[in-house]
């Protein structure tokens, strides 16, 4: 750990399902330097609270597609091997599967309490295009299509829209065999 | 049943990564009741996520041949292979890479034939691509792979178990013992046949492009239990992972090898000397992994390295249009994204490269039916390979482990 590093104020969702009653936030002293929210994790967890837990599957490295660690960062979705750490950040888990502890969700259950996130981005699939494959069911790590039948024709819909990390992993648009599935960011959209 | 703290399967397998996946369907397939332990959640981590590109080399049409296919590995392994195992793994490549695709697997396909790239090291083309340019395979196996074991009803998968030892009673392995990480209670798994599927160990390197959860377990555990081991000290190295910039995007990718193998990239010590024209006059920059390795060491020990221990890869000497066309067409990759984002432009500027960790060669020893010394161990995957490839020489030697001997299951 360098020393002359620049430290700042992270602020990490901690519960444990059997200790205690109510989540709280923990505020750890962490650097910044070009580091992702994921090594950040990693820093508290080495240096400061090895009673931390949290997932990942790839790990980041340019590779961002297993989906296993997402995290919503100042109530925002993001995955943390993405997402670069910035000053006064709050980390909590993502809402969309029920938490075991910490960070670490159980992405065989569905979240029952209902939490409101403003969705980051907006999904759009082209009916025409799409022949209902199931690539994208099968591949978002945050189960947010849906296979439907409209008209007589299986597509696939974005059901879950909020729970879309944005345009950190885009499996879904990269992996379209039909090219119909775009992602458009809110904010431009508004624009 | 799964919170028991004591199960009782026909066989346990150990991993979830694509070989543990493909070993619990090919036991289910002979009617075995089969545990899948894992010690992430299946479909989420293992070595397989981190796949890259073109990274499936496989004999499919002639004048390609099987028989052609092992020579090159066994010339690659400089003679130091298992012969019969190599032969034992080559002759299903093409047979596995049929089911794959029948399972939904997307291969790049030209003229109603799968589409091949030579890479070095073989004599034809062999190397199959994602129907994507640029993307990898990872995607696809995470895809079809656990989408298959649902389909399976007498597969039962234990997410968030770490297997901690064998259990053996008078010689032969009995299952093993696990901590559940959940919350932090042991179980006890006994099987009449036990398939390690752990991975390889190339996480005790900082500088590896596998994933960092790859730890050894597996060779550890055999270790333990008294399997004769092999081929411990050979690690592919890949000598042109991503070393700057380092972004999370590009960092330790290993996308500067397709570079390399695409475009024919040329590497310069910090002289702004092609050094491979001096180590290998005919191959150049086409040389093999392990010996493209070695030249960069040596350049960076003998002090004509780039500041980050590397050398430095350039596209400067082709055609600006080659390039543009190239970017153009991976515009999607996060790779090409993150070099934007870092302000490289790779028709300019170079990047630095250096040897990373890649792949583990060395585990138990195995006959070709994959069985190790230890009755009722099976090894399958990353960690079992018994020096089939030898030498860390020939790419994409990651091709074959998984998909093996299908059939020829343990009794």
């Amino acid at each position: 750990m360098a020393r002359n590093q620049q430290m700042v104020p992270v602020r990490v969702f901690r519960f444990d399902p059997k200790t205690d009653k109510k989540p709280r936030h923990e505020t750890y002293h962490v650097p910044i330097a070009g580091k992702t929210v994921l090594d950040t994790l990693q820093f508290i967890y080495e240096n400061h609270d090895s009673s931390l837990s949290f997932r990942s599957g790839c790990a980041g490295g340019g590779y961002q597609r297993c989906g296993a660690c997402p995290v919503m960062v100042n109530g925002k979705p993001v995955l943390a091997c993405a997402a670069l750490i910035e000053p006064e950040m709050t980390i909590d888990p993502h809402p969309k599967f029920e938490i075991i502890k910490d960070l670490v969700l159980d992405f065989a259950k569905a979240n029952k309490r209902t939490k409101e996130i403003k969705p980051t981005v907006q999904i759009e699939v082209d009916r025409e295009k799409c022949d209902g494959c199931r690539d994208c069911v099968l591949l978002c790590p945050l189960k947010v299509f849906d296979l439907r039948k409209i008209r007589g024709k299986t597509v696939s819909i974005p059901s879950d829209q909020e729970s879309c990390c944005g345009t950190t992993c885009r499996q879904c648009v990269v992996f379209c065999r039909n090219q119909a599935i775009s992602l458009i960011p809110v904010q431009s959209r508004a624009r | 049943m799964l919170d028991a703290k004591f199960i009782e399967m026909d066989v346990l397998v150990i991993g979830g990564g694509v070989a543990g996946i493909r070993a619990a369907i090919a036991a289910s397939s002979q009617g075995a009741h089969i545990l899948l332990t894992n010690k992430g959640f299946v479909g989420k981590d293992g070595a397989a996520v981190w796949m890259a590109g073109p990274g499936y080399e496989a004999a499919l049409y002639p004048p390609d041949s099987v028989d052609q296919h092992a020579r090159d590995t066994i010339r690659g392994g400089r003679y130091l292979n298992n012969q019969n195992l190599v032969y034992a793994f080559l002759e299903r490549v093409p047979q596995s890479v049929e089911v794959l695709s029948k399972w939904g697997v997307r291969f790049g396909k030209k003229g109603g034939t799968l589409d091949q790239h030579r890479a070095p090291g073989h004599t034809h083309p062999r190397g199959l691509y994602h129907a994507k340019r640029g993307e990898s395979f990872g995607g696809e196996f995470r895809k079809v792979l656990p989408h298959r074991l649902l389909l399976q009803k007498n597969i039962s998968v234990l997410d968030d178990i770490f297997i901690i030892d064998l259990l053996k009673e008078g010689g032969a392995v009995t299952g093993a013992v696990g901590l559940q990480i959940r919350d932090g209670t042991f179980c006890v798994l006994s099987a009449k046949s036990t398939i390690l599927a752990t991975g390889g160990f190339t996480g005790c390197f900082e500088m590896a492009t596998s994933n960092p959860t790859l730890t050894g377990d597996g060779h550890g555990m055999a270790y333990r239990a008294g399997a004769s081991m092999t081929g411990m000290e050979f690690i592919q190295f890949l000598p042109v992972a991503c070393l700057w910039p380092a972004l999370p995007n590009v960092h330790r990718t290993t996308f500067p090898y397709t570079l390399i193998c695409e475009l024919h990239g040329l590497l310069y010590n910090c002289h702004g000397e092609r050094f491979m024209t001096r180590y290998y006059p005919v191959e150049k920059e086409f040389a093999t992994r392990q010996a493209m390795g070695r030249a960069i060491f040596k350049e960076v020990k003998e002090g004509r390295g780039s500041p980050h221990g590397g050398v430095y890869l350039s596209l400067n000497h082709l055609p600006k249009s080659l390039v543009n066309r190239f970017l153009e067409e991976l515009k999607d990759n996060l790779c090409i994204i993150g070099l934007k984002e870092a302000g490289v432009d790779l028709r300019e500027d170079g990047i630095e490269v250096g040897p990373a960790a890649h792949y583990t060669q060395g585990g138990c020893w195995i006959n070709e039916l994959c069985e190790t010394t230890l009755p009722g161990l099976v090894n399958w995957g990353q960690g079992k390979k018994t020096v089939p490839t030898g030498f860390p020489e020939i790419p994409s030697p990651s091709a074959w482990p998984w998909d093996l001997l299908l059939e020829k299951m343990p009794p």
